[in-house]
């Protein structure tokens, strides 16, 4: 998957003005307010249509969001479970 | 005497001064009524002295939590009204606020630099993150704005001519909080998850909480584990949160329970009937639905029956009253209500309360089409108005259309709603294609929108057609299926 895509989505859809210093892949996006309820609810309809993956309502936890590295690994599993089905 | 909401939390420290206003987001943080006060009042001296004082409206830029409620209340406390800018929005967005509403100064974030081309004088830091702004204001206020004590000024972006920016008023949001207080009956006994957006809600939400002396759980963030944990460990007795907050607690895989909530209501959004059923089949408890408008407060509740009367937002509470506007052969018509703590006027073009009233005969328009079934409960169905809900998230359609057209490649543009599992409806848009451009591809239409527009505003698809679809009396066709079945659209 292309990674920078997706790095480059959330900065420029959620990050906007707000240019967090140190700002990297492993950057918390959830507890420095990157992403509210309303920005995980896009993002998912974003990912699910970018990677032709669909989420299970399991899978929106804190520990996939956490991070673009966490998103990336995430929906790298998701992709693969797809390919096996 | 001039009513101040300030005062009237001042008064409830005073009363309970040990007793907790705010409780979390992390798990061991506390606040009284006491220490808030103090906070507000440490803040308002600090606002005083760098100029702050009565007739002065102040910009909010500042994420949602306790220095939010803190900013707000310290503010009031020094006479100034408030104007809270979004902080998803995107930079041309807050920008437009200032063009349309005159702004003295702004409390942002630190080292936010979206004002310096308006503001004068360094900076004045008020906590560790935050500082406030002098600005020099784009507009002159309108001359009756002062004669109303007004505690807010809240933007909504429309299309050209509309009006803009609702004004309420100290007495106003006093009035409608005890109205809405009248169905919910707030005490000191509550302890209320808190899990919304504080730039759009807050009056007869914390307002009404810190008035009636009741406790505010801040959650860490809005996950459906999270939100539980917060609810149990601070022993939460009502909840007040989206519908996407409800799907998110249903579908929890944590096996945490609930127990001592007696209010679970929801607010923003219509509440699918799944995640109404879901909700309840996990937790034994019937979310209850509501009617909010920014205009006049929360008018209705779904308190006596959540689950017979599912996907209803109750009767009107005792002070409102609602009629139906021209109904259709199914009932269907305009909602129009009237009651307390209605807005005291729409700021640009200027409209007094009064005035805005006189055009519907004393009644309020909504713009929201609604039925009244045979024991009075209210069920809401759509919108007259030409606006989307992206998750409780509302925005004119026009707002959108017309940064498409401002894109050199794109001659005329209609965006509509299209339904979404999750955020309830998404918008499309069908575009034209101007003379000698080629079409660009979906990613830059989205990087181009991502400038201009908040990211639940940009459309989720794009569809290049040879003409807008049409009535025969040329008014724009938005209805989704006739759209949608169109022949001539390129998917891009």
């Amino acid at each position: 998957m292309n990674l920078q895509l997706l790095r480059e989505h959330i900065i420029n859809q959620y990050v906007k003005d707000k240019a967090p210093e140190g700002f990297n892949d492993d950057y918390n996006l959830i507890d420095e307010g990157i992403l509210d309820s309303l920005a995980i609810m896009n993002l998912i309809a974003w990912l699910e249509k970018q990677y032709a993956i669909e989420f299970d309502e399991g899978d929106i936890v804190l520990e996939n969001f956490n991070s673009v590295n966490a998103l990336v690994d995430f929906v790298q599993k998701k992709s693969a479970a797809s390919a096996d089905r | 005497m001039t009513l101040n909401l300030a005062e009237v939390f001042f008064q409830q420290a005073a009363l309970r001064p040990e007793h907790p206003a705010i409780l979390g987001p992390h798990e061991h943080t506390s606040t009284s009524y006491g220490a808030l006060r103090k906070e507000i009042q440490t803040l308002a001296e600090q606002l005083q002295a760098a100029g702050i004082h009565p007739g002065m409206n102040i910009g909010l830029h500042y994420p949602g939590g306790q220095a939010y409620i803190a900013f707000t209340y310290a503010l009031w406390a020094c006479g100034a009204c408030v104007t809270p800018i979004p902080m998803e929005l995107a930079t041309e967005e807050k920008q437009l606020i200032f063009q349309h509403i005159a702004i003295d100064a702004v409390i942002s974030t630190t080292g936010c630099t979206l004002f310096a081309a308006f503001a004068h004088g360094e900076s004045i830091p008020l906590t560790a993150q935050a500082c406030l702004l002098n600005l020099t204001p784009l507009r002159t206020p309108p001359a009756e704005l002062a004669g109303l004590n007004p505690a807010f000024i809240r933007f909504t972006s429309g299309t050209t001519g509309e009006a803009k920016g609702v004004i309420l008023s100290h007495d106003s949001i006093f009035a409608r909080i005890q109205a809405a207080n009248e169905g919910l009956e707030i005490d000191a006994n509550d302890r209320i998850v808190w899990l919304l957006s504080m730039a759009y809600h807050f009056a007869v939400s914390i307002v009404a909480y810190l008035s009636f002396g009741s406790t505010i759980i801040l959650c860490k963030n809005s996950f459906g584990s999270t939100i539980l944990q917060a609810a149990n460990r601070h022993r939460a007795t009502l909840i007040y949160a989206a519908p996407t907050h409800y799907e998110l607690m249903s579908h929890d895989r944590s096996e945490q329970t609930l127990s001592g909530i007696r209010l679970a209501i929801v607010t923003t959004a219509y509440l699918r009937p799944d995640i109404a059923e879901a909700f309840y089949q996990r937790f034994g408890i019937a979310p209850n639905e509501t009617y909010g408008i920014i205009e006049v407060g929360l008018p209705a509740v779904n308190l006596d029956a959540p689950k017979q009367k599912r996907g209803s937002v109750g009767r009107l509470l005792p002070s409102y009253s609602v009629k139906l506007d021209s109904p259709d052969e199914n009932g269907i018509g305009e909602i129009m209500l009237s009651g307390p703590g209605l807005l005291d006027a729409y700021y640009q073009p200027w409209q007094a309360r009064g005035v805005i009233l006189n055009q519907h005969g004393g009644w309020l328009a909504t713009g929201d089409l609604g039925f009244i079934d045979e024991d009075d409960y209210l069920f809401i169905v759509g919108r007259s108005k030409e606006m989307i809900s992206v998750g409780g998230m509302k925005f004119f359609i026009r707002e959108v259309e017309t940064v498409l057209e401002r894109h050199p490649a794109i001659q005329a543009a209609c965006v509509f709603a299209v339904k979404a599992r999750r955020l309830g409806e998404t918008p499309m848009a069908h575009v034209v294609l101007a003379d000698n451009h080629e079409p660009p591809d979906e990613a830059e239409l989205k990087a181009y929108c991502g400038e201009h527009l908040a990211a639940y505003k940009i459309p989720d698809q794009f569809h290049w057609v040879d003409s807008l679809a049409r009535t025969a009396s040329g008014k724009l066709i938005r209805n989704t299926d006739k759209l949608l079945s169109t022949q001539t659209i390129k998917t891009l």
